[in-house]
């Protein structure tokens, strides 16, 4: 009888014991990988452009000096390239600057461009110099330039308009 | 006998004699009271011209599309233009004096306007006059105008005037005041093309000699504050695409050194009065005691420190030995009843100033900072605070509170109070750093500092400490100098809330703060 229940326990012992190894062993790769995804996602840089405000056309309007401010959160530095992309097609690197994240600060970097010409651009951010993380095209125009093209897309088509449309001033 | 005769006519002659001496003394001395001769003028007699002394502190100037900058004395100051023809194509107070006494001599209409209005208007092509302080609308009117002061329909304060430079808006001015958030239009005759001249005279010389780009803490930080403030780190783009010997990047005398970076010195400084050199000084004091001086009491006391006084106290001069020069007058009865109004008391202080010494550097780089109206025994006064600049930019000495450099009471038709605290600047220095970091490396180092005044100030709890950013809070940013160790050093003046920083420029490290006034 002593013998049974002893025995008993130890085979009881045992399952248990190795369905704890079973259940509650290392991690599988599955969750190995949603791990470090989720903190690979809390981790992640966050890259805020302050200046230059560009609009929904990717214009620009800078008469002769152009601010790039720009605000990084997350943990890694963070480089940003300036190209102008020329007629070719050929990107001309302009600017190559590393920016330290820092949660605290309300900007992180801020550079004049002074004389910049009217054309495309395109900022290039690059985690740690290596991972894209941002890319961005804009088109640098200058007021006038603006100006005109406002003027020049209120005039009406006269081309389009008939003769009556003229007379009734439609 | 004849020895008798003698006697007589000796003594006849020693009577007369000291009768003319006496006389002479009661000239100075009627019924007894002490005026200083170069006091005792009615102001009819004074013909001063006051808008040197009542100028702009800063200067803004708006090119359009964003692009702005400022500066703290006039452009010829900075660039070190001395030729009086190439002086006068950027003289920016000297023009704008021109066109708006033909402007204000015209009739115009005043119109209220809201803020949102008077920042749109800012981004346009202008010159911004700002003043250090709050000035009597009616006094600046008259005085740029030339009309009487009564006729003046702006009775409000004034503490910034904007000139646009574009077309539809040649009939206008703006005035304000920031202290209230109250800005005014006027509309009156269309305005010449000389102020779009100067900023084009402006762009072009500083395109040669260089100059430092403003921003709005908008278009850094990404919060409504349309401050503007300068941004040191640059890149001329056309060095990335052309071969950089083939531009003349650095004009004479730019702004720029010898790496082609943006750079303000610090320099060597000294007391403008050495309290060492006794003949400087006795000939200090004759400026103040006139023929007088003879009857003057001299007291060194035991920290160096030079007395002059005149009867009982009635005229005192006191020299000490850190260059401080401090005089004062007994009010005459007389005088100090009159009643005179603000400008007219500015000729008296700026007079006064000019016969005692003159003003540092010279009147144009002096200016107003501050004044002060008080009344006492049925006496009215005005305290005057004058600043001065050094090298492009104003000095300030700490722990001098309002006196920047000078400071004038003004009794009735007497000048009662002088004080005079002015330092001269020695060799250029080298500054450890080379490169002046944004605006941002101030943050770094001193935001908890910053915010943790805010909240102590504003007694609000710990924890709101993360509900705002400071950059919402700045009211204005300068440059200026600052006196440390006997040095000139170029710092931030940093207007926060109500709290006024001075942070080195180079480093960003916090010298000192004081409440605003």
């Amino acid at each position: 009888m002593l013998r049974k229940i002893i025995t008993g326990t130890l085979v009881l012992i045992m399952l248990s014991t190795s369905s704890v190894v079973v259940y509650a062993g290392p991690l599988n790769g599955q969750n190995i990988d949603s791990e470090l995804k989720i903190e690979n996602e809390k981790k992640e840089e966050k890259i805020e452009i302050i200046s230059p405000q560009i609009n929904p056309n990717e214009d620009v309007i800078a008469e002769k000096n152009l601010l790039i401010s720009i605000k990084v959160i997350g943990e890694s530095k963070v480089t940003l390239n300036l190209y102008k992309i020329l007629d070719d097609s050929e990107e001309l690197e302009l600017l190559s600057e590393e920016i330290e994240p820092n949660d605290e600060l309300e900007t992180n970097y801020a550079k004049n461009i002074k004389n910049i010409e009217p054309g495309k651009y395109k900022m290039v951010f690059k985690k740690d110099g290596k991972k894209k993380l941002k890319n961005i095209e804009f088109n640098v125009k200058k007021t006038k330039e603006v100006v005109n093209k406002e003027i020049k897309d209120s005039l009406p088509e006269l081309l389009d308009l008939s003769i009556t449309d003229l007379l009734l001033g439609e | 006998m004849k020895r008798e005769r003698f006697k007589s006519i000796l003594l006849i002659l020693l009577f007369v004699v000291s009768l003319s001496l006496t006389q002479r003394l009661w000239f100075d001395l009627p019924f007894g009271e002490v005026i200083s001769l170069s006091n005792n003028k009615n102001i009819k007699e004074i013909d001063v011209d006051v808008t040197d002394i009542l100028s702009p502190q800063s200067f803004t100037v708006s090119f359009g599309g964003g692009d702005h900058t400022v500066f703290f004395s006039e452009p010829y100051e900075v660039w070190n233009i001395t030729k009086a023809d190439q002086k006068k194509e950027v003289w920016i107070w000297e023009t704008a004096k021109l066109v708006l006494r033909d402007y204000l001599k015209d009739d115009y209409d005043i119109e209220e306007i809201d803020e949102d209005e008077w920042k749109k208007i800012k981004k346009f092509k202008s010159i911004k006059l700002d003043f250090a302080c709050e000035v009597p609308g009616n006094s600046l009117i008259s005085l740029l105008s030339g009309k009487d002061s009564n006729m003046s329909k702006i009775k409000d304060k004034v503490n910034t005037i904007l000139i646009p430079a574009t077309e539809e808006e040649r009939a206008n001015v703006y005035l304000g005041n920031s202290e209230v958030n109250r800005y005014l239009k006027l509309t009156g005759s269309n305005m010449n093309e000389e102020i779009k001249g100067l900023i084009e005279n402006i762009y072009e010389v500083g395109e040669r000699k260089g100059y430092i780009s403003y921003y709005t803490i908008e278009d850094i930080f990404a919060v409504e504050n349309d401050v503007l403030t300068p941004v040191f780190d640059e890149i001329d783009i056309r060095s990335s695409i052309k071969n950089v010997n083939e531009l003349d990047l650095l004009g004479e005398d730019s702004y720029a050194d010898e790496k082609g970076l943006l750079s303000i010195k610090s320099y060597s400084t000294r007391n403008q009065i050495d309290v060492s050199n006794n003949v400087y000084i006795r000939s200090k004091a004759q400026q103040f005691f006139g023929e007088s001086f003879d009857f003057v009491k001299e007291i060194t006391e035991v920290d160096g420190t030079i007395i002059y006084m005149y009867g009982y106290g009635d005229k005192a001069l006191k020299i000490n030995r850190n260059g401080t020069l401090e005089y004062i007058e007994k009010t005459n009865k007389e005088n100090s009843q009159a009643k005179l109004d603000f400008l007219d008391s500015l000729k008296y202080a700026s007079k006064f100033v000019t016969d005692k010494g003159d003003w540092p550097v010279n009147k144009e780089n002096a200016y107003l900072y501050d004044y002060e109206v008080t009344e006492e025994n049925n006496e009215k006064s005005y305290v005057f605070y004058f600043a001065y600049r050094l090298h492009g930019l104003p000095v300030h000495i700490p722990d001098e509170d309002k006196n920047r450099g000078i400071e004038v009471k003004v009794t009735g038709e007497q000048v009662t109070y002088y004080q005079r605290i002015v330092r001269v600047a020695g060799q250029q220095l080298d500054n450890k750093e080379t490169i002046i970091p944004s605006i941002n490396t101030v943050w770094e180092k001193n935001s908890t500092s910053i915010k943790s005044n805010y909240l102590r100030e504003n007694q609000l709890e710990g924890d709101k400490i993360e509900d705002f950013k400071i950059s919402e809070k700045i009211r204005n940013i300068q440059l200026c100098y600052f006196l440390y160790q006997d040095k000139l050093i170029p710092v931030w003046e940093i207007t926060i809330d109500n709290i006024v920083y001075y942070f080195d420029l180079y480093n960003g490290e916090n010298y000192t703060s004081y409440p605003k006034d």
